[in-house]
């Protein structure tokens, strides 16, 4: 399913996209984020794997700027763009108002048609969310996104509420949209395949810390049918503390 | 031996329920027609004296004399001008004051419980105060339509602002948009469902003002045709002008209905839509 392209250095290739240094956040006294360090490479895409209420979503939210009493360092480029969960598409804008919104370029018409037509929804353009599907709405939202030609995305669970057949499809399109304007991609997830096929990094987050890390291989062990690929699920599996799969 | 299950037959084709015949407004018409018929029976068969309530051709009769004599179409522009103007007012100022509790958190206690006070007052206990401060002329007249109609459109304003979903401000803010940008793309159109709820309630209070306003010194408008008419105890003319009223009440709500209808279309299942 994936393109082929080369796994990404974690750093060394120039200057880093993203630099988080001793991230620290508490919620009444329970501490959810301990001095967590990230860095990630320009191009990289990086997962970071966590069971729920691990500390992921707050991360990504800190790293999106929504969150002004987290304590720590860091450094994102200028362009930014965020894809969560549940969209958030804003109900009383038409699609190709939702996607264009605070893109600020003469042009935007023409770069929302295009990022329209990469995910597959020219013909939506003038639906309201409301009457979108699920998988519709991963669609907008990914092109809301997309738009801003980020150089960092964060995505935050950006399929986990997609039935099966349409995450499939989903990651797919993901992947191909990574290949052409390889974006440095930052994406929380819990789904370990997901991981796995998109990301060139997986991170395990375990307390409010990055405890585990594996590096992806070649473009062949990120094939379900891999050799790989079968080992890596396992061994990620059993640092998130599910045994016996 | 089993249940036999029920078979229905599905509309097919038209893709839709059923296939309205009549257009909506055209359906609502028919309550207040039906009213109108009941009055008509009423009088007409002398089961209610023309004493106690006129029958339809005198109130029309003496609705057409009142036109005709140049009396009525004055009246009418001057009773519109005022709610007009009261209503301007009102409406202005009710938004802006929901927008600035609703945007500002620190100004949020101060104006809300401020407006509270404002809501426990009843309105037309201001008019004395009104006619000493300001006159017996326009003034207190459209203070009055102002004053009753701010606190609808404040109220249900500032409650549309406070529900919008943080998760949509966010949203924006992760777009790029600015606190100007988040009011505009995020505020204005997210508390618009509840701005239009307050605004039929202000238009309901802006004639209810107008007729308590035009008591003091009635010396035009519709409320001079009022009194005229209970001074001369004209039944036909006091009720031509309740018509009027009503007629004119109607109008305003279909008016907000036709903006919801325009404004609210992306709501789903907005049952204008229908």
């Amino acid at each position: 399913m994936s393109s082929p392209r080369e796994p990404a250095p974690g750093t060394g290739r120039g200057a880093p996209a993203l630099v988080a240094q001793g991230i620290c956040r508490s919620f009444g006294g329970r501490e959810v984020l301990r001095a967590l360090n990230l860095t990630i490479g320009r191009g990289e895409f990086v997962a970071i794997l966590g069971r729920s209420g691990c500390g992921k979503s707050t991360l990504l939210r800190i790293l999106a700027d929504l969150d002004p009493e987290a304590v720590g360092k860091v450094e994102v480029p200028a362009r930014v763009a965020v894809a969560f969960q549940d969209a958030r598409l804003l109900p009383w804008k038409r699609v190709a108002a939702n996607v264009g919104l605070g893109v600020r370029d003469p042009d935007v018409e023409a770069r929302v048609a295009r990022a329209l037509a990469d995910v597959g929804m020219t013909d939506r353009h003038r639906a309201w969310p409301s009457t979108l599907s699920g998988g519709e709405t991963a669609r907008v939202a990914l092109a809301r996104a997309l738009v801003r030609e980020p150089e960092l995305l964060l995505l935050d669970e950006p399929f986990g509420s997609l039935d099966a057949l349409t995450r499939l499809r989903m990651q797919e399109l993901l992947a191909t949209l990574c290949a052409r304007y390889r974006p440095t991609v930052l994406m929380v997830t819990h789904d370990v395949d997901e991981a796995l096929l998109l990301a060139d990094r997986v991170v395990v987050m375990v307390d409010g810390v990055l405890e585990h890390e594996v590096t992806m291989g070649a473009a062949a062990s990120r094939t379900r049918s891999g050799d790989r690929f079968g080992v890596l699920r396992e061994q990620l599996l059993g640092m998130l503390g599910v045994h016996g799969h | 031996m089993s249940d036999v299950g029920t078979t229905r037959q599905l509309a097919l084709g038209t893709g839709r329920r059923h296939r309205r015949i009549l257009p909506r407004w055209v359906r609502r018409l028919a309550g207040p027609l039906l009213l109108i018929a009941v009055w008509l029976m009423l009088t007409a068969t002398g089961l209610v004296s023309s004493r106690t309530f006129p029958t339809v051709p005198d109130v029309w009769r003496a609705g057409s004399a009142l036109v005709s004599q140049g009396v009525f179409l004055p009246a009418l522009g001057v009773s519109a001008r005022r709610v007009a103007i009261g209503l301007a007012i009102g409406l202005g100022s009710g938004l802006v004051i929901a927008v600035v509790a609703g945007m500002w958190g620190r100004a949020e206690d101060v104006v809300d419980s401020g407006m509270q006070v404002f809501k426990a007052i009843p309105t037309f206990a201001l008019v004395p105060l009104l006619i000493v401060w300001l006159g017996i002329y326009e003034s207190p007249k459209i203070t009055l339509i102002a004053l009753a109609t701010a606190w609808p459109v404040y109220f249900n304003t500032f409650s549309g602002i406070r529900n919008i979903d943080r998760r949509f401000v966010e949203a924006a803010h992760t777009l790029g948009l600015g606190r100007w940008g988040i009011v505009r793309h995020v505020v204005v159109p997210g508390s618009m469902p509840g701005f239009l709820v307050g605004l039929r309630i202000s238009l309901t209070n802006a004639w209810l003002a107008l007729v308590i306003a035009e008591e003091i010194n009635a010396t035009n408008g519709l409320g001079m045709l009022l009194s005229d008419a209970r001074i001369a105890f004209r039944l036909d003319r006091i009720v031509f002008v309740i018509v009027v009223y009503a007629a004119l009440g109607m109008l305003s709500y279909a008016l907000v209905r036709l903006l919801e209808e325009r404004v609210l279309v992306w709501r789903p299942g907005f049952e204008g839509e229908q």
